[in-house]
């Protein structure tokens, strides 16, 4: 994925949430978001032992419902 | 109607130029239609009924030349076609471009910039018409010489002058046009008694073309659309065709455009004839409601005006439109515009193939209730467009995913093992008939549902099956013809080995499905209890009030079902309002499945039917006879009923508008009642884990269309699995579960019988690491 743009999510603070698993920390890591075929990379916690990824609700609702709602009128 | 016999159809031209044709709201008011040079009368007059003369001067002087000449000769063909002219007389239009002059008008200047053509045009004679074409051709650069065989240019004007019109009115009028680089040869008389003398006349004068704008013997077989003789380059006479005030000058201004133009094609080497059929005075199509117009008389008929009689005129004018649909429907009225540009828009959508579909949200917030046929002059269906756009865009794979995937789950969920039963109690005795109550009355008032089974079960003779299922509705208004058939066939096929009973239909929207669109017999069940009476314990709450009645979208143009329905209210004691409104009724706001895809819309539609009803009936108790109509409008803070529940009253009736969950929650209770107290079989109920939500979250559940099966399902996979994430200072735990195209996020706390709920959200893209591990990232983590 080197080389290609790595989208901002804007992400800046995030609950201090750990994997309730692995008992770690999540860490922010590259993950691949995408929808009716098109990618997006972008970087986002998640916990550094399993990769489970934590999406905020901030996002969700925001950002990645724009992008949902763009792509569906494409 | 239908116009499209398959998913092509709608990206036929010639099909979309038959559709479009039926709005009206675009061609030409009567005036302008009638006046020879299409003048905006309407904008004219709009600009006057603001008291901006200077943009109505503007206007008029801009479509008409010589405007002084004109507006004290012009013979008025537009006055008697004056819609106004059965309502008090036509608009004296006249009079106010009389005015208009008067006040606002000044010595034109001439364009400062003026295309330069080589080629030069000769013109026969200095009337009229011949001084409109050398304006006209002058303007667009041609070199342009007038021959007038008299001693000054004007012709025929100068014989009403300072009759009708100020000597001084016409000179300045000419003058406009000698300002324009325009030639004029006076005392000369142009050969023009047969074709050799003509072309004579332009060879040693080196004319390219030439206008006959004098009596000539060759204008007599021109062409009576074009002007165009048998002679090259050679355009000659008047023009054939309505012309309503014998020798009015308008018509000569008419002569002389057309002559221009097509001297202009002719030399531009372009067809003389495309797109000139609208040339000329004629006939608009133009619907025009004039029913509530209030009749006023002309102003000052006899005499000229002043500012106040202008305005006082021009306030007679109707602004003349269409618009008869959207003044109805807040749908069409949202989008600011009529049918015709929707159509257009709709087509357009269609079209791209690469980039947004910006119609897409129009195409899936129509209610598909055809009220704008019932209404529309020419019967113009919008419901017949909308439909098959979102039939195509179905089978193209366009179809936004989230419109109505909500929806048509919910249809699934239906046809389920949740909510699906077909049978009957007493195979031996036979099945005559299939009670299919539907799937939102069960949703709704499943305890109804129950009381009418359990009623016509004893009362019905020949054996009474239930059905208990989703009609198909919501895959026909999504357009997925597809799931629809798979709803109807499972449908058939249990009709089928239930005897193929005659089905009666609680709703009219399953009615139609399962009779007219899927051919099976079908009745309602108002005419079943019209025939064999009312349960003996008939409530008495509201026996004797005053109700409006809504008719039901599916219901229009069924007398039998709403006057059905209305003789049932009847025979229960009650008055009904608004029966005039049967065909013309609009869309409660669950048409088409608004409330999925455009919940705003949807809000809006049935915001503004209470208005209506409001309006015309005060505070009265809305009647409606499907439940999606009354759930719609108690939603609202209306008091609405469906007829059945005043048939069966009951006291464990729910009378408010249910919640998505609690509408699945609903239909697999009644399946489980009715397998238990009808088929005596107990089914194993699973018992749902308990949710204790937040304050406020279940109305977020609902906006976000998610269900509590979502939120049980991710937290049962999170505890299962141990995948979640914890939050160590308050020990929340928040976990995601994606069991289809969404994924659902459930912030949550085990309590002692249940978990309480804190938060939900959701979103359709899927998130996936990207091919770095975990421990890479970890790594790059500790180095940043």
């Amino acid at each position: 994925m080197s080389g290609n743009k790595i989208y901002n999510t804007e992400i800046d603070s995030y609950e201090a949430l750990i994997c309730a698993r692995c008992d770690e920390a999540l860490l922010i890591s590259p993950v691949n978001l995408s929808y009716l075929g098109h990618g997006f990379p972008v970087e986002l916690p998640c916990c550094p032992k399993c990769g489970m990824i934590f999406i905020p609700e901030e996002l969700a609702v925001g950002k990645i419902l724009h992008v949902e709602k763009s792509l569906e009128d494409k | 109607m239908e116009y499209y016999r398959n998913t092509n159809d709608i990206m036929n031209q010639e099909v979309l130029r038959q559709v479009e044709a039926l709005c009206t709201q675009e061609e030409l008011p009567a005036c302008s239609a009638a006046c020879p040079l299409h003048l905006d009368a309407r904008g004219m007059i709009a600009h006057i009924q603001k008291g901006d003369w200077d943009a109505a001067y503007k206007l008029y002087s801009k479509a008409i030349p010589f405007v002084r000449v004109i507006s004290h000769t012009c013979g008025e063909p537009c006055r008697s076609m004056c819609r106004r002219e059965e309502k008090g007389g036509g608009i004296q239009l006249q009079k106010l471009e009389q005015f208009l002059v008067t006040r606002e008008g000044k010595t034109a200047k001439p364009p400062l910039f003026l295309p330069k053509k080589s080629q030069s045009v000769a013109i026969a004679g200095g009337g009229l018409r011949g001084l409109a074409a050398a304006n006209d051709l002058a303007r667009k650069g041609y070199r342009v010489t007038i021959f007038e065989a008299g001693k000054q240019l004007g012709g025929s004007l100068r014989l009403f002058a300072s009759e009708k019109v100020p000597e001084e009115a016409i000179r300045l009028d000419i003058d406009e046009v000698l300002k324009l680089p325009v030639t004029v040869k006076l005392g000369v008389t142009v050969p023009v008694g047969t074709a050799e003398e003509i072309e004579g006349f332009m060879k040693d004068g080196g004319f390219d073309a030439i206008y006959l704008a004098c009596q000539s013997p060759v204008a007599a077989k021109a062409d009576g659309d074009t002007l165009i003789t048998s002679v090259t380059n050679v355009v000659a006479g008047r023009r054939s065709g309505w012309r309503e005030a014998g020798d009015s000058t308008i018509y000569d201004l008419l002569d002389g455009r057309s002559a221009a133009t097509t001297l202009d094609r002719l030399l531009q080497n372009v067809s003389i004839k495309a797109g000139r059929e609208k040339e000329g005075s004629s006939k608009t199509k133009l619907y025009t409601k004039m029913d509530d117009i209030v009749s006023a008389a002309p102003v000052c008929p006899d005499s000229t005006f002043a500012e106040a009689q202008a305005l006082e005129e021009a306030k007679r004018c109707i602004q003349c439109e269409c618009m008869e649909c959207v003044k109805k429907c807040s749908f069409l009225q949202r989008h600011k515009a009529y049918p015709r540009r929707y159509v257009r828009e709709v087509y357009n959508n269609l079209s791209i193939a690469m980039g947004s579909h910006p119609a897409n949200k129009m195409i899936n917030a129509c209610a598909l209730c055809s009220q704008c046929e019932a209404v529309c002059p020419n019967g113009l269906n919008m419901k017949s467009i909308f439909l098959a756009a979102r039939r195509r865009m179905v089978q193209t794979g366009k179809m936004p995913a989230s419109a109505h995937e909500f929806a048509l789950l919910d249809m699934q969920y239906s046809m389920s093992e949740e909510f699906f039963l077909a049978g009957t109690d007493k195979p031996e005795a036979g099945c005559e008939y299939l009670f299919f109550p539907g799937c939102q009355l069960s949703a709704s008032e499943p305890e109804l549902v129950r009381d009418i089974y359990n009623d016509l079960r004893v009362r019905l003779s020949g054996g009474l099956g239930i059905m208990l299922s989703c009609c198909g509705i919501l895959a026909y208004w999504a357009g997925d013809t597809a799931q629809l058939e798979e709803v109807l066939d499972k449908i058939r096929r249990e009709w089928h080995k239930l005897g193929e009973p005659r089905i009666i239909a609680a709703c009219p929207s399953c009615l139609k499905t399962l009779g007219d669109l899927a051919g099976m017999p079908a009745i309602g069940i108002w005419d079943v209890l019209s025939e064999i009476g009312f349960p003996k314990a008939l409530p008495d709450a509201y026996t004797g009030r005053n109700m409006l009645i809504h008719h039901a979208c599916s219901a229009r143009y069924d007398d039998s079902i709403q006057n059905g329905i209305i003789s049932l209210a009847d025979s229960l004691g009650y008055k009904l309002d608004m029966q005039e409104q049967k065909n013309q009724s609009p869309c409660c706001g669950y048409g088409g499945l608004i409330p999925f895809a455009d919940p705003e819309a949807a809000d809006n539609i049935s915001a503004s039917k209470i208005d209506t009803m409001r309006k015309s009936g005060e505070e009265k108790p809305i009647l409606t006879y499907c439940v999606n109509c009354r759930d719609r409008y108690i939603r609202q803070g209306a008091d609405a009923y469906h007829l059945l529940e005043l048939v069966y009253g009951g006291e464990n009736l729910n009378r408010r508008y249910p919640k998505w969950s609690e509408r699945q929650e609903n239909r697999a209770e009644l399946r489980r009642a009715l397998l238990r107290e009808v088929f005596n079989e107990d089914i194993e109920v699973n018992t749902d884990i308990e949710l204790y939500f937040k304050d406020g979250l279940e109305e977020k559940l609902e906006t976000c269309k998610i269900l509590k099966s979502d939120i049980r399902r991710t937290i049962e996979n999170a505890e299962k699995t141990g995948r979640k994430f914890k939050s160590p200072a308050n020990g929340h735990f928040t976990a995601s579960n994606r069991p289809g195209n969404v994924t659902f996020w459930v912030e949550y706390k085990p309590g002692d019988d249940g978990y309480f709920v804190f938060n939900v959200y959701s979103h359709r893209m899927s998130a996936e690491m990207s091919f770095k591990s975990g421990t890479e990232a970890q790594a790059d983590n500790e180095r940043k």
